[in-house]
């Protein structure tokens, strides 16, 4: 149904319209990849060069100095190892916990389970202000401020209404005559939950995994909230400290931004044929 | 058979439901206790205060400031993008060759960092080079155009809006394109057989079964916007001179700036009032579009 | 191989009772179907008998032991379902090896016993392919290895048939029939066409509304339905009913007046009620025969439907409201709209009271 409507064009074949259309598309498109292509530029060209005014022109030589003094910088080194210590757990772990949870919602559901779902659901709308204070004064009694652990249970906690929502609304759509089947022929709930419905979730599952590791990756109000020395900075709280350092060296910070872009623009590239299907599974149905 | 269900209901729900208890629900309750109190962060001892916290906050005009800049942003949401991406949405549907590039072009942003949104357009705002004076320095002729966006009070908080909304319509138009991929097919030849033309369709047809999907993007839009905090941060940190300070910045000011963690959370009660009140309206919309639907 | 029996079995969704108190005992080796209209309760029972539904009250025994409260891996019984439900992601030895696999079968034993369905099913060269792989046929079949792979002491059949298309239908029919010729296992089967009812089944359980009308062999259903709803369902095309009132009634016999009929008709009854008792006349489309001269009832035709074999004749018969169907031999030269006259067979006609019941 998808594809038809798209490879098929039920009109015009060329009209005054069709030419205005892609103009337009074409223009907005520039419009929209302007700000990239000049982070991208940047990033190539040397601080002096920049400031003179020439961020806009493709260079001639590409230069990779800027990129040389990113690498070469160990805070940026730690910053990046940081990152995925909290990205890679806390994916694994509200995925795992999504999969549990969305199993019960869709294949076994009870009285209440609908309200219990939309509760877990509505996490996804409310702000984490409203949480700050009271996790803060936790960890801090706990002593974990200035550790990883926080934002590792917190993004695991936050990331569980997404995990769950999009998990309940995948294993919704499984038949539940493969799940009596296998209760039939002597299989348990958890042999059921692993050897059927999951691998023919994985399309879900990556969907998941890819939302779930940019969104930590990308991550910058509990870093803040949770660390203050710097061998805790994560990657996104690290491009801002770095302000003050690179303050006048555009060059560097836009090497800094395009390689702190670089592992979730790979794991979205990667999975990006299932990408837009998955987020079409869960969005539109709410 | 039923106890034998209920057992693994317990068992592989409560994990999710533990963690999100712990870490989720119960720190949300403990935001209002706060919030009645006049705790600094640090000392172990703080007093009941009662709704002092409540009765300064609506006095305060830094808060006043901060709700109307908070409303400005949400209005910016519930337009720019929603339209914004309606439109894109209606242009790619047409089967265009080449449609997934621009795809790609238009739901990047999404896949950025708030933090580096934020840098990228600190630099198209730059006042000496950026993109956005360049520019007008090319359309309009003018020689030497530095007008300073961020640093403005006039125009620094719109100038995050417009950053934001250039992410925020990404994701407007992926789910407003799912949305029309599942209009059936049959319902639009059956208005070409009767000779409706293809504008009437979009209009009469199209728009009222996009509903749904429009409800979720405006929910979501506006939910972000009332979120937005790393952007800001960045871009203005709620400067210059307040000019663009929101209540969710403003929060976070009180509490971890100036150790006003009563009043902080007394802020974010009010945060998440309005949020409550977003989500009981967008799933009461849900809810009358399945009574249609369904 | 085992029998089946259910005492008193109820179950209700809510305050409606879908199934009130059924009693049925199933011989081991036995082949019963269920069959009855949509909602009559039919799939539910059968889906009872599995585990998959709960029972309200009342017991269910499979080989003398009590399975009521027993999950559906514990009670030894296949099932074989509409859809298919075969496991997408596994090829069809996969499919069949997957529940003694889990739990804990021998390798050897598994092997053999795959070996062993695959060859009396024929899908032996189907094994190594995936679901999608296959035509809904062969989809069954191996839905139907799976099951025989567990020797479970009854198989549970939930409307395996209906889709497929209608030439696979009849060709699967005599497939499974030669299934249980071959193993004999006790078998339980739902399904909502009386046909496949009628050809496969050792006895038929017609159920209605939750409530067992009838429970006997096809024929004793055919020739004696116990009321006027099993009369109407077994049979086709279905058993023509005209309202009637007693004329009289003697030894043995009773007159029936019809508003359609010219003189009051006698058909043989062993205990008939009194005079101006109302009642109904059943008369299958068989039993009727098209004659050219004035015979029992009279009307014009309405609907010709020409089978080749036989041709099937509507009706409009006076003082009837529905038509009445009548079957004939060959090929008739009636047309719409032409006028005729029907003979009702005395001996096969069936007598049934206000309520329903045959007298």
């Amino acid at each position: 149904m998808t594809e038809v409507a798209l490879e098929t064009p039920r009109g015009f074949s060329f009209s005054p319209w069709r030419a205005a259309l892609l103009v337009s598309l074409v223009v907005l498109a520039a419009l929209f990849l302007a700000p990239t292509a000049g982070v991208v530029l940047s990033a190539f060209k040397t601080t002096r060069d920049i400031a003179l005014g020439d961020l806009w022109s493709l260079p001639d030589a590409l230069y990779l100095g800027n990129f040389a003094e990113v690498i070469a910088n160990p805070a940026v080194k730690t910053y990046f190892v940081n990152t995925f210590l909290v990205a890679a757990p806390a994916t694994a772990a509200s995925i795992a916990l999504g999969i549990l949870a969305g199993w019960v919602f869709a294949k076994l559901p009870f009285r209440g389970s609908e309200a219990l779902f939309l509760v877990i659901v509505s996490g996804l709308f409310f702000p984490p202000q409203i949480i700050l204070i009271p996790l803060f004064r936790l960890f801090n009694a706990l002593g974990l401020i200035d550790t990883l652990w926080p934002m590792i249970i917190v993004h695991t906690a936050m990331g569980i209404p997404i995990c769950t929502l999009l998990m309940r609304n995948f294993f919704a759509a499984v038949p539940n005559a493969l799940r009596e089947a296998a209760l039939v022929e002597g299989v348990n709930e958890w042999q059921v939950l692993t050897r059927i419905a999951l691998p023919i979730s994985l399309p879900a599952i990556a969907v998941l995994a890819t939302l779930q590791f940019t969104w930590i990756w990308n991550d910058f109000l509990w870093p803040l909230i949770f660390t203050q020395s710097d061998d805790v900075r994560t990657i996104m709280l690290g491009i801002v400290f770095l302000r003050g350092q690179y303050t006048v060296a555009w060059g560097v910070q836009g090497a800094l931004a395009l390689l702190a872009s670089l592992p979730t623009l790979i794991v979205f590239l990667f999975f990006q044929r299932y990408f837009i299907r998955g987020l079409t599974m869960g969005a539109v149905k709410g | 058979m039923e106890r034998r269900e209920n057992f693994w209901r317990i068992v592989l729900l409560a994990p999710a439901l533990i963690v999100f208890a712990v870490f989720v629900v119960w720190p949300l309750l403990d935001s209002f206790r706060y919030s009645v109190t006049n705790w600094n962060g640090f000392d172990p001892n703080y007093d009941f205060v009662g709704i002092d916290n409540f009765a300064r906050i609506v006095e305060d005009p830094e808060f006043l400031n901060a709700v109307v800049n908070t409303a400005i942003w949400m209005v910016a949401a519930l337009l720019i993008p929603v339209l914004l991406g309606l439109a894109l949405a209606l242009l790619l549907n047409t089967g265009l060759r080449g449609s997934n590039v621009f795809k790609s072009i238009f739901y990047l942003p999404i896949c950025l960092a708030a933090v580096i949104v934020g840098q990228i357009w600190i630099w198209i705002y730059q006042p000496d080079w950026g993109l956005l004076n360049t520019a007008i320095e090319a359309v309009t002729g003018v020689r030497r155009f530095n007008f300073a966006w961020l640093a403005e009070p006039s125009t620094a908080l719109w100038s995050v809006i417009v950053a934001w909304s250039w992410q925020q319509t990404g994701l407007a138009m992926v789910i407003f394109l799912a949305g029309l991929t599942s209009i059936p097919r049959d319902l639009l030849e059956a208005a070409d057989i009767d000779g409706v033309r293809r504008w009437k369709q979009t209009l009469h047809i199209v728009l009222p079964m996009l509903r749904p999907a429009t409800v979720v993007v405006v929910a979501l839009s506006v939910i972000n916007a009332l979120k937005g905090f790393d952007i800001l941060y960045i871009m203005t940190g709620g400067g210059p001179f307040r000019s663009s300070n929101t209540l969710a910045f403003f929060m976070y000011e009180e509490s971890f700036r100036k150790y006003r963690m009563g009043y902080g959370s007394a802020i974010s009660v009010v945060l998440f009032m309005i949020a409550l009140s977003v989500i009981f309206i967008y799933f009461r919309q849900l809810r009358k579009l399945d009574e249609v639907y369904d | 191989m085992s029998e089946v029996r259910l005492e008193a079995v109820r179950k209700n969704f809510g305050s409606v009772e879908i199934i009130r108190d059924v009693d049925l005992a199933i011989a081991s080796g036995e082949f019963v179907v269920f069959v009855g209209p949509s909602g009559c309760g039919k799939s539910t029972l059968l889906r009872m008998i599995s585990g998959l539904e709960s029972v309200a009250s009342g017991r269910i025994l499979i080989d003398g032991r009590d399975v009521t409260r027993l999950a559906p891996g514990e009670r030894q019984v296949a099932m074989v379902f509409q859809s298919y439900a075969l496991y997408p992601h596994m090829t069809a030895v996969e499919n069949m090896s997957f529940g003694l696999r889990m739990t804990g079968a021998p390798r050897a034993e598994i092997e053999a016993r795959v070996a062993e369905a695959a060859r009396i099913l024929q899908i032996e060269p189907l094994l190594e392919r995936k679901p999608k792989q296959l035509s809904g046929g062969q989809r069954q079949r191996v839905a139907i290895g799976r099951a025989i792979v567990r020797h479970p002491k009854v198989f549970l059949f939930d409307e395996p048939l209906s889709n497929l298309d209608a030439a696979l239908r009849v060709q699967m029919r005599v497939e499974i029939a030669r299934l249980h010729a071959e193993i004999g296992a006790t078998m339980i089967y739902v399904t909502h066409d009386q046909v496949e009812a009628m050809t496969l089944a050792n006895r038929i359980v017609v159920l209605n509304r939750g409530v067992v009308e009838q429970v006997g062999a096809p024929i004793d259903l055919y020739d004696r339905p116990a009321n006027r709803f099993v009369a109407g369902f077994i049979g086709q095309p279905k058993m023509n009913f005209l309202d009637a009132t007693v004329a009289y009634r003697r030894d043995g016999l009773v007159a029936l007046t019809l508003p359609a009929a010219a003189a009051p008709l006698e058909v043989p009854l062993p205990a008939p009620p009194e005079a101006d008792t109302p009642v109904t006349l059943g008369v299958r489309p068989n039993a009727l025969t098209l004659a050219d001269r004035p015979a029992d009832l009279a009307g014009r035709v309405a609907v010709v439907e020409h089978l080749g074999s036989e041709s099937i004749v509507h009706v409009a018969v006076e003082g009837v409201a529905d038509l009445v169907t009548v079957v004939a031999p060959g090929r008739t030269p009636l047309r719409h709209g032409d006028a005729v006259a029907l003979a009702i067979d005395r001996n096969a006609t069936h007598v049934f009271d206000r309520s329903g019941r045959t007298m």
